[in-house]
């Protein structure tokens, strides 16, 4: 027999007390000494027998009494041989398995299938087992299945994938799956454990337990010993040449050989010998690049044991600058002159577009991924109307106020209340810059907005859909972000021309214009480096969000898909095609370097780790870590009957020597 | 009050119990009895002259009455009434069921006070006076002897006895056969928890030697009479047993199965020639005292 929780046996002291009582009783005064029995009644002498007899029963049914208490508080459970119980206690087996790239070295994936199908093969009749695929994203391919030809043919056709598994977050998630489940649960983790994986804090490997319900842990390592790999770790272009860094993890000088194909075609191959561990860089001059995106592959010779990671894909955009419309009243203006020179000094891909206001077709606005006005106060209301619907359909706005903007109450396009009208509405002190929100993509350099003198601004009152971003030293906000629909316009609350404030000579002015303009054209969701496993956001933008072909060639989405807002897994390496309004992009995704690292965890952190959640509850974690040859019985259920039953007994035992005493 | 007022008391054994030494109690005991005694009109005491007889080879020669000597030149011993030249072997039961009082005086040592008394009273008789101290083994025994010094060991002899073991009486009749020949008095001081069949075995052989035997059983009034309240567990102070008994019973069954038993006990000995006497404990001695005077003078 074994007990659970053996400090309850502690509760067995409380035996003393009948006990005592008993002896207390038994030492009443009521006891006499008589010269002789002899003239005795003989029945008085059985009456006091049996009636002894009913008194030591008495107590023996009250210790027992204490006895069964403290044993069912106790939780004892017998233990027997496997094959004898019946489905006692069932156990969930939560067998996860690693299919990160690391598992496509060697036989590594191929071993993790034969640990998952021994762990499957050992389970007891009763125990379920959830299967669980974990790398870039956690995949469940039997949720508490208890049929092994079931489960086992969830095994097949699986293959490892591109992703990286943080054994951190995985443990994060199976926290999770543990909290939900009532059933003592045995965690199988076959994975080739690689060091980078682990998390910088150790506890984050162990998961939380509510001491409902026991849990174990057992590791399942794949991987033996240190294995060498080199891979690509980056591909750049510098102006007409492109670089490759090759990292070493093996010992020994070796011939490396690197290849690059641009667009599909085989550009140039170059050989050197790699020392030891390191990083060399391969550089390929005089490279000719197509116009707009060109997808760069370069690959490494030899093939090794990682040969995935041999090679690496990256897109090299090589594309025209991209118009950005530029409304004003007058083309020739200081603000135009100060927009487009910032534009293109801060090598942005964009360059400003002039066109007067008077002579703009609202219909050619979708064609921008992103406009600016000069002055808002200009835009009269047909324009307006045009530039509402072209926000709400995802397009973005940079606009500044100015002269035009003195007769207005009430800003056009945002609907933001002008404090004042006419020069009654500017603030005509020197006012410094106060409070500037720095989380915000477009103030990443904000500190230097303390730097820009605003001699004069207007007092706007920002609506519910507007967020205050830089802030006067008397509260007013001198930048906004007014959102509508799916669109967003930042507004500044004076002019760009010099006169009022000097921002536009100021050096953030051009940082502020490029970060401007990759947040308003949304190019932070549209990186062109993923790593596998990465997620893609493509926000619903008019009546459609886009779609995307993966490497392989195939649309992801289906056509309903591509009218909401989608969060797309980049799984496979390769260069995934995003289509969204008016534009087309290439994404090239290649595995994260991390998962080419070949170190593993030490035997003794692995063990550490078991002991960290075995260490939770020794006993228990044992008893279910154990290969599964005998099953524990629980037998409270069956104290707690035979407690009643001497209860009840007791009550009629004790009721009797009552009765026995008020007849006497 | 004086004493000599009121020769009663003295006799009182809870009064007696307050005497420490033994001999004091017997001398008071028998010196108050003996002065109630001439008071009495029925009964005489042996201290008063009876007759002259020629003295003989073997007398002793305290005896011979010195002034007939002056007077005739004769020797003659000078007898008394109830002077027998007989002896007393008193048994003295110191079991364990000997203890028992409510009284504030055992029945051991009502039994000691009686004992005393009575070897005092043979004494001043000139009866040789012997002892045989029993529980379920003979505890101590003294010869009969007519000596005053040998009567300070025996009183120190009963004295000393206490209320332990159980009772056997086969062994102190035996012994008392096997150490006595002559003819004589012998006082069996007990409560006699035994069965009356086995006690007639016992005694019957001193029957068939002639002696004359008296029972004295000794009784607690709580052992005549008990009153119960509640029920109670009685303890057998020999054997250790415990019997829960009601009130009921020990209030009205009890004494009357005490009352059979002493008149079984009562009629074994009127079968042998013997004498019983009941004596309650919480009376005083003289009633006892007085039993052996008739008892002796009847033997005579």
């Amino acid at each position: 027999m074994n007990l659970l929780a053996p400090l309850f046996l502690l509760g067995l002291g409380a035996v003393a007390l009948p006990l005592w009582l008993h002896r207390l009783t038994v030492q009443s005064p009521e006891r006499e000494a008589f010269s002789s029995s002899m003239l005795l009644e003989a029945s008085e002498q059985r009456i006091h027998l049996r009636r002894k007899l009913r008194y030591l029963l008495l107590l023996a049914l009250r210790v027992s009494l204490l006895i069964l208490l403290a044993l069912a508080f106790a939780g004892p459970v017998i233990r027997f041989p496997a094959r004898m119980v019946e489905n006692t206690s069932t156990v969930l087996h939560l067998v996860v398995i690693d299919n990160s790239f690391s598992m496509q070295a060697g036989d590594r994936f191929s071993k993790a299938m034969s640990e998952a199908r021994s762990v499957i093969e050992e389970m007891q009749p009763g125990d379920g087992c959830s299967l669980i695929l974990a790398g870039a994203a956690t995949t469940f391919l039997a949720d508490n299945e208890s049929d092994p030809a079931v489960l086992v043919a969830a095994l097949a056709a699986l293959e490892p994938g591109d992703g990286r598994l943080d054994l951190g977050a995985l443990m994060a998630t199976l926290d999770g799956i543990v909290s939900e489940t009532r059933d003592d649960i045995l965690l199988h983790l076959i994975s080739d454990f690689q060091a980078s994986g682990v998390p910088a804090r150790f506890s984050e490997l162990v998961p939380e337990q509510d001491g409902e319900r026991r849990v174990g842990l057992r590791l399942h390592p794949v991987a033996s010993g240190l294995e060498g790999n080199r891979f690509v770790s980056q591909v750049r272009r510098d102006q007409g040449e492109l670089e490759v860094s090759v990292r070493s993890r093996a010992d020994g000088p070796v011939e490396v050989h690197l290849s690059i194909t641009i667009n599909g075609e085989n550009r140039q191959e170059l050989s050197k010998t790699q020392e030891g561990e390191g990083e060399i860089l391969f550089r390929f001059p005089d490279q000719a690049f197509a116009r707009g995106d060109n997808r760069v592959t370069a690959e490494l010779l030899p093939e090794d044991a990682w040969s995935g990671d041999n090679r690496y894909h990256a897109v090299i955009d090589n594309s025209d600058l991209k118009p950005v419309l530029l409304l004003t009243t007058d083309p020739s203006s200081r603000a135009v002159t100060y927009l487009e020179t910032a534009l293109a000094t801060g090598l942005t891909d964009y360059r400003a577009e002039p066109v007067r206001i008077a002579d703009l077709d609202p219909r050619i606005l979708q064609r921008y991924a992103w406009i600016m006005i000069e002055d808002l106060g200009a835009v009269n209301g047909t324009l307006a109307t045009a530039l509402i619907g072209y926000l709400e359909n995802g397009g973005a706005i940079l606009a500044a106020l100015g002269e035009h903007t003195l007769t207005r109450a009430v800003l056009p396009v945002g609907g933001q209340a002008v404090a004042a009208s006419g020069f009654n509405s500017m603030v005509t002190e020197g006012r410094m810059v106060a409070r500037i929100d720095t989380s915000h993509p477009v103030l990443k350099q904000g500190a230097s907005w303390r730097n820009v003198n605003i001699a004069n601004m207007f007092v706007i009152q920002g609506g519910a859909d507007d967020r205050g971003l830089v802030f006067m030293d008397n509260g007013d906000p001198l930048l906004l972000e007014h959102r509508r629909g799916s669109g967003r316009m930042l507004l500044f609350a004076s002019s760009l021309d010099n006169t009022w404030n000097d921002l536009p000579v100021h050096p953030v002015f051009v940082s502020f214009l490029s970060e401007a303009g990759i947040f308003l054209a949304e190019e932070d969701s549209l990186e062109r480096q993923r790593l596998a496993g990465s997620s893609l956001v493509l926000q619903q933008a008019g009546y459609a969000s886009g779609q995307v072909i993966d490497p392989e060639g195939h649309t992801i989405l289906t056509l309903a898909d591509t009218r909401l807002s989608q969060e797309i897994p980049l799984n496979r390496k390769g260069f995934y095609q995003v289509y969204t309004p008016g534009r087309e992009r290439l994404i090239a995704v290649n595995t994260d370097p991390r998962e080419s690292e070949p170190v593993i965890m030490s035997e003794a952190a692995m063990q550490a780790w078991q002991d960290a959640v075995t260490g939770r509850k020794a006993d228990d974690s044992a008893a279910i870590s154990a290969p599964a040859e005998t099953a524990d019985l629980p037998i409270w259920e069956w104290i707690l009957v035979l407690l009643v039953i001497i209860a009840l007994l007791e009550s009629l035992l004790g009721n009797a020597h009552l009765v026995y005493r008020a007849g006497s | 009050m004086r004493q000599e007022g009121n020769p009663a008391r003295l006799l009182d054994p809870q009064v007696l119990a307050g005497l420490t030494n033994l001999e004091l109690v017997a001398r008071t005991v028998v010196e108050g009895f003996i002065v109630g005694l001439h008071r009495s009109p029925i009964f005489g005491f042996s201290q008063e002259f009876a007759e002259y007889r020629p003295y003989a080879e073997g007398d002793d020669p305290r005896f011979i009455d010195w002034n007939v000597y002056a007077r005739t030149d004769r020797t003659y011993i000078k007898r008394f009434q109830g002077e027998t030249n007989s002896h007393l072997m008193i048994l003295l039961d110191t079991s364990a069921s000997m203890g028992f009082g409510t009284t504030g005086v055992s029945k051991l040592r009502y039994g000691q006070f009686l004992a005393a008394s009575l070897a005092f009273l043979a004494a001043r008789q000139h009866d040789a006076v012997g002892a045989i101290v029993f529980a379920d083994e003979v505890l101590d025994y003294r010869p009969p002897s007519g000596r005053h010094g040998k009567l300070q060991g025996l009183l120190h002899c009963i004295d000393r006895a206490t209320a332990a073991r159980g009772t056997n009486l086969s062994k102190p009749f035996s012994r008392f056969q096997e150490h006595i020949s002559r003819r004589g008095l012998v006082a069996v001081i007990s409560d006699f928890y035994c069965d009356p069949a086995e006690m007639l075995e016992r005694v019957r052989p001193l029957a068939f030697q002639g002696q004359d035997v008296i029972l004295f059983q000794l009784l607690d009034p709580a052992e005549l009479q008990p009153t119960l309240a509640y029920p109670t567990l009685l303890e057998d102070m020999e054997t250790g047993d415990a019997v829960e008994v009601s009130p009921r019973f020990m209030n009205s069954e009890y004494p009357e199965r005490v009352r059979l038993h002493i008149n079984g006990l009562r009629d074994a000995a009127k079968g042998l020639g013997a004498d019983h006497k009941l004596v309650n404990t919480s009376e005083p001695l003289d009633q006892a005292l007085r039993e052996y005077l008739i008892f002796r003078q009847r033997r005579r």
